[in-house]
């Protein structure tokens, strides 16, 4: 008997010895014991908040050149700000003040200066979007068929023109960095095809790298090289799962390192963090090959690059999330290390839960974090001298992604509840930037992506001049 | 973002009716999954019990219930890990009706991490494709596929030593 028929035999046999109670009642009771007077509140309040956001958008409008949305999507998704007067902090369902999102199944952009949506999908349900580095084209997947998981990739430029499908290359995709390449590592359709990489150019040709087994793609930062998972279709420990690279102008895959995951290259394109099969996280010198282990184990959340991992702009600190220690894999530390890996510290800050989204200061000198443990807070350490402190408690953060980006005026911009905020690390003040426009919360028909209604905020702000 | 500026019908919401038979079909099979997932069942009755009250509560902005109510339940299962884990709780109760080679690997997969289980659970017991467990987990495909197979090296090293 195979592992894996033992596993669903197991798995079966305890799923059927599972008693399941009866509880209908209690959900109607559950439902049944809200006061009607609720509703009316939730009416009314949805109404002012209707009528607020026309007012806010109107004002927005009016002040287009100093426009700007403020998105943030599923806990996976990156935050996503971006200024018209400032630098540009992450990009993903938003581009150059336009934000792509979908609802009842249609993709739409929504252009924050003319205060409108357009559609851009007739039919099918769009979802997984992505835009190019350039703004210029957006690339989403489309179900085939409802209630089944068969995806079609979409290409499409910005105002919905040169729409195309890429059939049979269903699979996850990415952008380059420069210009606007697709590279799709495909698990569609057929044996032969599953795990082939495929580089689009919407303006050009298709390049096919076949029988690579890729399962997760990451572009180098200058857009010179496509690394990837090759995973084998029976992990075995005789069969370990390699990283390759490709130059996406031609030339054949190099074997860079043996590990699991891909997680991601450094800024300078010199290093790249991966994951070995015990799940430790090490970082690979690209120009020699070694590897250095990242504290003493790795996080249990590795494999979302954002959550759990950042660089300084200098590319000289590293930052990772890992295990407080060996036994407790829900209680995390942050890890400081030089950018080839040595030298980590592990910062405990006294407090037990998960860290996510560490982000290094302009200066490098400074990182915040997300600590989320029986609550949620911002918490700020100063690399060179010592302990964290908790900069800000972040509120009911439910579903929603946490923010923690710093500004080039040296601010750092986080969200406590609904509310968008700015504090300054240096004195702890804080002030409300923005409620929400929008805020809906799972479940709700309009995501940025995500076919199971994750949830979204939105925010139309006014960028201020310091 | 206005709603009002959306070109386009809305889908439908679904019908109260529908709840009720959303829950005749799936109460059972959640209840199995989350026991899955956080091992004891009477845990796992409470996580689907408050999947289902969270859903009649939101059930007019609902789309797809049958997606909420699985991501639901993946999710109330992970917080229910979560406060585990801060706890410092260790074994799950496995209950003795299960035979001695199903338990051997249940002991296993609980030694798992959440997400390693949860890509587990939905792919060897659920059959769901990479890309549905990516979406429920809320991370990429080629992540799930990593997910799975760093699982399965564990649970050979731990069941086939």
């Amino acid at each position: 008997m195979t592992l894996e028929t033992r596993i669903r035999s197991a798995l079966r046999e305890a799923a059927d010895t599972t008693p399941v109670p009866e509880r209908w009642d209690a959900i109607v009771g559950a439902g049944a014991r809200r006061p009607r007077r609720r509703k009316v509140l939730l009416a009314t309040a949805a109404a002012l908040a209707v009528g607020l956001a026309l007012v806010t958008t109107l004002a927005v409008v009016r002040d287009s050149r100093r426009a700007v949305v403020v998105s943030v999507g599923p806990p996976h998704r990156a935050p996503l700000v971006s200024f018209d007067d400032g630098p540009t902090v992450d990009l993903g369902a938003l581009v150059d003040g336009r934000l792509a999102f979908v609802s009842g199944g249609r993709l739409y952009v929504a252009d924050a200066r003319e205060g409108s949506a357009r559609r851009l999908t007739e039919a099918g349900e769009a979802s997984a979007l992505a835009w190019s580095s350039d703004g210029e084209w957006i690339a989403f997947r489309v179900r085939n068929a409802p209630g089944y998981e068969d995806y079609t990739t979409w290409i499409a430029r910005h105002d919905g023109s040169e729409a195309r499908a890429l059939e049979g290359m269903s699979g996850t995709y990415a952008w380059s960095p420069t210009g606007h390449r697709l590279a799709i590592a495909s698990y569609c359709c057929t044996e032969e095809r599953r795990g082939s990489l495929h580089l689009v150019d919407p303006n050009g040709e298709t390049h096919d790298f076949g029988g690579v087994r890729a399962v997760a793609i990451a572009w180098a930062p200058d857009g010179s090289s496509i690394a990837y998972t090759s995973l084998p279709i029976l992990p075995t420990p005789e069969t370990s799962t390699s990283i390759w690279a490709v130059d996406p102008d031609g030339g054949e895959p190099e074997r860079v390192a043996d590990g699991v995951a891909l997680i991601g290259w450094s800024p300078d394109g010199r290093s790249m963090i991966r994951q070995d099969m015990s799940g430790r996280t090490l970082l690979v010198d690209l120009t020699t090959g070694e590897s250095h282990a990242i504290g003493p184990s790795a996080s249990s959340a590795l494999g979302d690059p954002a959550e759990t991992f950042a660089w300084s702009t200098q590319t000289d600190r590293l930052a990772v999330a890992v295990s407080a220690s060996a036994t407790e894999g829900g209680i995390e530390a942050i890890a400081v290390c030089r950018s080839d890996g040595s030298a980590c510290e592990r910062r405990a800050d006294g407090d037990e839960g998960l860290i996510s989204r560490p982000a290094f200061s302009p200066d490098g000198e400074y990182l915040t974090y997300v600590r989320t443990g029986r609550r949620t807070s911002l918490r700020l350490l100063h690399i060179p001298s010592g302990p964290s402190s908790e900069l800000d408690d972040m509120g009911d953060t439910d579903a929603l992604a946490p923010v923690n980006a710093w500004l080039a005026d040296g601010s750092v911009l986080y969200r406590r509840g609904p509310e968008l905020r700015l504090v300054d690390p240096a004195t702890g003040r804080s002030r409300r930037l923005a409620s929400p426009i929008g805020y809906l919360p799972a479940g709700s028909s309009v995501d940025q992506g995500s076919p199971a209604g994750a949830p979204v905020a939105a925010w139309q702000l006014t960028a201020r001049r310091e | 973002m206005e709603r009002a500026e959306i070109d386009g019908d809305p889908p439908a919401p679904p019908t109260v009716a529908g709840l009720e038979d959303l829950y005749a079909l799936s109460y059972g099979p959640m209840v199995r999954l989350a026991r899955l997932l956080v091992g004891s069942p009477e845990v796992a009755a409470d996580v689907v019990q408050d999947a289902f009250v969270q859903m009649q509560r939101r059930w007019s902005t609902i789309r797809e219930p049958e997606a909420y109510l699985r991501r639901t339940v993946v999710n109330g299962c992970r917080s229910h890990h979560r406060r585990r884990a801060l706890e410092r709780r260790t074994a799950l109760p496995v209950p003795d009706a299960i035979t001695l080679p199903a338990r051997e690997v249940l002991d296993a997969v609980e030694h798992l991490r959440y997400r390693e289980r949860v890509a587990v659970v939905c792919r060897f017991y659920l059959d769901l494709p990479d890309a549905a467990i990516a979406d429920l987990l809320g991370c990429r495909v080629g992540t799930v596929a990593s997910l799975v197979h760093r699982a399965l090296a564990r649970l050979r090293l731990e069941i086939e030593p």
